[in-house]
Order: structure tokens, then C-alpha cells, then sequence
């Protein structure tokens, strides 16, 4: 079977990538990194944030850049990231452009179990407890979801076990704001729910980086599977993809990331969606090298939207869920348009 | 002859209902094996209990091994397994899913081949023909193209023991004959090819071997010549079948009034 050297050398010329992608992304999130930095009611050049990381403790714009500005801008980073790298994940595992990790019920029911808190007033008495409580919500939805489908589920099982699940939960957190003991308590609810950075600080960076950064290892681990995955569950299966490990490895992780996420800024929607769908064909729509462009882009995303909602005059602060549900919902029905061909067929 | 891969009274239920039942088989390697039979008849769920993708009552063997006792990524380095459909999710370049043949290997990014990798993609893709559609995404390959570019992947993985499920379904006359004409040239080169097929008169004349089955049950085991009978496929069919010898070929046509 020995063949020209020049087809040979062909086929093995696969790699040649078409376009750098992770560090042009990389070099953008940067940008807008530093870019988080300098904007706000007081507007710095970025010599000036430079200048206030390094001058002694005490000086003014030392503290706006350090303590109000730079919890807001690793969040961003980090919890975009994680919302693209968790969407890239479920597409991945679902083989279906339009999952979102929405679709599991992991955020919905993490924001219910903050919700309760709120609502029970042990926000007060325990600074913790919100956080703590999202988590577990979001842990507590995957164990749900996992009893009602069943290890061996399939996937259209598991999407029907995730309706349920975010059902559910949205009405839990319904009940939660009807029975709240007072109407500043259904406020700061409502609030919380539509998602926001603003007045975050390290203590809130370090509750939820440890989980992130979990999830993301575990999501990231799994990436030669997700591309087996693409000729199926039984394809991969005789691949010696272990399928359903891989399927509860991805919700785990999904619900660690997306679960701290939400414990810290609240419900932020569709970066999951749209980070791994603009990536896609920059990546010859392979689903394991999707992952940290889509990561990448998450981070990107969010960060700019965070921007965005402090350039924006508006006579109240216009909060950063709201605005990347305003730009992803009619992105996510002209997804659907797009898909609806194919989505007629059902999901296999 | 030593087995390469054997079943032995292997029952399948999905519910209450048996689908394969109390089969036992046994293949050498280098064969060309034809697995025949109605639909329903339970072909696939056999197939799939052959590559170990299922559970079952009974035992399959591979050499001298319970398929269960072997871990996910050796037994995916001994059984190739090629569903039916040659569905693929994500428009990935034709190369790319060959490239998935080498995941049992160790191949973790199909953008850094080793020598190995490159080689064993390479011959595949020559045997099958594909080459020249290495760089098409597969969802602008036509259904022909397509088969033979699945078929390299099943290829790519140089397993011992290679399964196809209904390889040549849908495919016209002309691609028909070349996927079961490459599966031969496997089996040729030491590999035991096992493939289900819906077409008789190609079995007849490719298959060195053939696996009747009826309702879960097994029929009959052996040569076209002893399989291919007129009771045994007017009993499973309900068809006669002409035969024609030409140039010391037999071609067999099944026959039903219309």
C-alpha cells in the first residue's frame, strides 16, 4: 500500500488551519478587558488604568479600577466563557445547533433556589447562602433530570426531562415572588432574575472561579468525544466513546459552570447560544476544536454587552441579562428559520 | 479453524419480546460473511450485539475473550462498526471523519496526524476511492460518495473484525457493487467482514459465507451454495429465485408474481 509520497503528504496536510482563531479572539477579549476597565461614570484612558493598577493603595482611581471595575470584568470574562464553552458542550453532545444549556433546566433551576432565599429573607442573615443555594439548585436540577430520564436516556427524553425540570422551576420561582414577605423583596428579585455585573466584588469572583474553572476542565476533557459523536451514539459507542458517562459528564459540568454563574450575576441568556454558532464555520464545524473559540467569544460577548450597558443612556441602568436577551432572542429565531428544514425531521 | 469471533446461544430482549434467539455462530477471519434475512428479522440487533454495543444473555467471544470483559477502547481497536444511515451531524470535511477511524487509536486532533494516523487514512481512502472528496464537507457528498467515505472510516480503524449495517442500503447498482466489491477486498486482506444485505444476487456471488436469519432465529450457516436454497428462501421470503450460470458465475434474480 505504498502510494505517492505527494497524496500521502495530501491527506496528512489536514491541520493547515484556515484562520487563527484562538489568538485573534484572544487578543480581542483582551481589549475589551482592559476596555472594562477604563469605562464607567469615570472614564480612564488605559494609561490611567495602568497607572492605577501599579500606584499605592489610597488613590482614587486605584480603588474604581481594583475594586469596582475588576470583579465586574473577570466576571464577565469568566462567566461568558463558561456560558459559550457550556453551549459549545450541550451542541456538542446533542448534535443540535439550537441546544443551550437553558435547555437542561440547570439555570432556571438555580435561579429558583436563589430565589427562595431572597424571598425567605436568609440572603440577610447568611451572605453565602444565595450563592451556596444557586449551586445546589443547579446540582439538584441535573440529579432531577437525570431520575426523571434515566442514564440510558435519549436525547429527546432528555430534552423533555430538561422542559419539565425549567418548568418546574420557573414556577417555583413564580411562587417565591408571589409569596415574597414584602414588595422590596419581590423587587430585588425581579432584579436579580434579569441578570447584571454591577457591584460585584472579589468575594464574588472567588466563590464562583473555582467552579468555572472545574466545569470548564471537565467540558474541555471531553472534546475528543463530542467530535465522535458526530456520526451518532452508536457510531461513537463502537468508537469506545463511553456514551453515557460522556452524557452525565457534560451535565455535571454544565450545572457546576452554569450554576456559579448564576449564582453571581443572575440569569444571563443566549451567550451560550450565539458564542458557539458564530464560531462554527471558523472552525470547519468540528465540535471538539468549537470549544475554546466558543469559550473565547463567550468571554468576548459578555464583556462587550457589559460595556455596552454603561454607554447606554437610559434614566435607570439598563441591566446586562436584558440586553443579551434583546439581541438573542431574534437571534435565536432566525437560528430556528434557518434550522427549520432539518428540525421537521425530529431529533434523533 | 479457530474462531475469530463466535456468539454462543445468544438471546436479545428488548421488553418482553426476544429479538435474537438462542443464536450461536462462530467466524473465521479473512471471510466475507453475508447476513441475510427479512425485516424484523433481527439482523441489526444481532450485528450490534456482535460489536459488543449491546447487552445480551449468552456470550460473545472475541478470540478467546467475553466481549464484556473488554474495556471500551480495545474492543473499539478490534470491531469496526458501520450503522445503518451513514448519518453524520456536523458538515465535517470528508478527511475528518476518516480521521474519527483512528479515535480508538489515540487520535485526538485529526490536525496533528502521526505517520501511523496518516497512513492508515491514507490507505483506506484509496481503497475506497475517496481521495479526491477529501476535502468536501460529507453534506455535499452524494449518497454513493458518501457510503464510501463511511466505509473509509470503518476502514481506518484496521480492526480484526469489521460489521456493516446494510452498507449498500439506498445506494444505485453501481455503488452497490463497489461497497460489497471494497468489504470483499478487506476480508481479503485478513479481515473478517461481516455485512447485512437486503441483495441476495450479490451475496450469492461475493460472500464466501452466509448467516440466514428468521424471526430472531438462525436458519442456516454456511456457504451461498448450502444457504441459498429454494426451501430456505421461499420459507424466510416467500420468493422462488431464477439462477443463471454465466462465465462460471451464479446470478440469482428472486422471483414473486406481481
Amino acid at each position: 500500500m505504498s502510494a505517492g509520497t505527494g497524496t500521502e503528504g495530501a491527506v496528512a496536510a489536514t491541520g493547515a488551519r484556515p484562520f487563527p482563531i484562538v489568538p485573534v479572539l484572544a487578543a480581542l477579549v483582551a481589549i475589551l478587558f482592559l476596555t472594562s476597565l477604563a469605562v464607567g461614570p469615570v472614564r480612564l484612558s488605559i494609561m490611567e488604568v495602568a497607572r492605577a493598577l501599579v500606584t499605592p493603595p489610597g488613590d482614587a482611581h486605584r480603588v474604581i479600577v481594583l475594586e469596582i471595575r475588576l470583579p465586574r470584568a473577570i466576571l464577565a470574562l469568566a462567566i461568558g466563557g463558561m456560558l459559550g464553552l457550556a453551549g459549545a458542550s450541550m451542541q456538542g453532545l446533542l448534535r443540535n445547533p439550537l441546544a443551550a444549556p437553558s435547555l437542561f433546566g440547570a439555570p432556571q433551576a438555580a435561579a429558583f433556589a436563589a430565589v427562595s432565599t431572597l424571598s425567605l429573607g436568609l440572603n440577610d442573615a447568611l451572605s453565602w447562602g444565595l450563592p451556596l443555594a444557586a449551586i445546589s439548585g443547579a446540582f439538584l436540577s441535573v440529579f432531577l433530570l437525570i431520575a426523571i430520564a434515566g442514564r440510558n436516556a435519549s436525547l429527546l427524553l432528555l430534552i423533555l426531562a430538561g422542559l419539565a425540570v425549567s418548568s418546574l422551576a420557573g414556577a417555583g420561582t413564580a411562587l417565591a415572588m408571589n409569596l415574597a414577605s414584602n414588595p422590596f423583596a419581590a423587587l430585588e428579585i425581579a432584579f436579580w432574575l434579569l441578570g447584571s455585573l454591577e457591584d460585584r466584588s472579589m468575594r464574588h469572583v472567588m466563590l464562583c472561579l473555582p467552579f468555572i474553572a472545574v466545569a470548564a476542565l471537565i467540558l474541555f476533557a471531553q472534546r475528543g468525544a463530542f467530535r465522535a459523536l458526530s456520526l451518532g451514539e452508536e457510531a461513537a459507542a463502537s468508537l469506545g466513546v463511553p456514551v453515557e458517562r460522556l452524557r452525565f459528564l457534560v451535565i455535571l459540568g454544565v450545572a457546576l459552570g452554569v450554576g456559579a454563574s448564576v449564582a453571581v450575576a443572575g440569569t444571563i441568556a443566549f451567550i451560550g447560544l450565539i458564542a458557539p454558532h458564530l464560531m462554527r464555520p471558523l472552525v470547519r464545524h468540528d465540535p471538539a476544536r468549537l470549544l475554546l473559540p466558543a469559550a473565547l467569544t463567550g468571554s468576548a460577548l459578555l464583556l462587550a454587552a457589559d460595556i455596552a450597558v454603561r454607554l447606554i443612556p437610559a434614566s435607570s441602568d439598563i441591566k446586562v441579562g436584558v440586553l443579551t436577551s434583546i439581541i438573542g432572542v431574534p437571534f435565536f429565531l432566525f437560528l430556528i428559520v434557518k434550522q427549520r428544514k432539518s428540525l421537521a425531521g425530529g431529533i434523533a | 479453524m479457530s474462531a475469530l469471533l463466535s456468539a454462543e446461544n445468544l438471546t436479545i430482549r428488548i421488553g418482553p419480546n426476544a429479538i435474537v434467539e438462542n443464536v450461536s455462530l462462530s467466524f473465521a477471519p479473512g471471510r466475507f460473511v453475508a447476513l441475510i434475512g427479512p425485516n424484523g428479522a433481527g439482523k441489526t440487533t444481532l450485528l450490534k450485539a456482535l460489536a459488543g454495543l449491546i447487552t445480551t444473555e449468552g456470550v460473545v467471544m472475541f478470540r478467546d475473550r467475553p466481549m464484556d470483559a473488554i474495556p471500551g477502547r480495545e474492543r473499539a481497536r478490534c470491531i469496526a462498526y458501520l450503522p445503518q444511515g451513514h448519518q453524520v451531524y456536523w458538515p465535517l470535511l470528508a478527511r475528518d471523519v476518516v480521521a474519527l477511524g483512528r479515535y480508538p487509536h489515540g487520535l485526538a486532533d485529526p490536525s496533528r496526524l502521526t505517520a501511523d494516523h496518516a497512513r492508515a487514512i491514507h490507505s483506506a481512502m484509496t481503497r475506497t476511492d475517496t481521495t479526491h472528496l477529501a476535502d468536501q464537507p460529507v453534506q455535499t457528498l452524494s449518497g454513493g460518495e458518501r457510503a464510501r467515505v463511511m466505509l473509509a472510516r470503518v476502514m481506518a480503524v484496521e480492526a480484526p473484525v469489521l460489521l456493516a449495517d446494510e452498507p449498500t442500503a439506498s445506494l444505485d447498482p453501481g455503488h452497490q457493487i463497489s461497497v460489497m466489491r471494497d468489504l470483499k477486498a478487506e476480508s481479503r486482506r485478513g479481515t473478517l467482514v461481516i455485512a447485512v444485505t437486503h441483495d441476495l444476487g450479490l451475496a450469492a456471488r461475493l460472500a464466501d459465507e452466509i448467516v440466514l436469519l428468521d424471526r430472531g432465529r438462525l436458519i442456516a450457516q454456511g456457504s451461498p451454495d448450502t444457504v441459498l436454497t429454494d426451501e430456505n428462501l421461499h420459507a424466510v421470503y416467500q420468493v422462488s429465485v431464477l439462477r443463471q450460470m454465466i462465465d462460471g458465475e451464479m446470478f440469482l434474480t428472486p422471483r414473486a408474481p406481481l
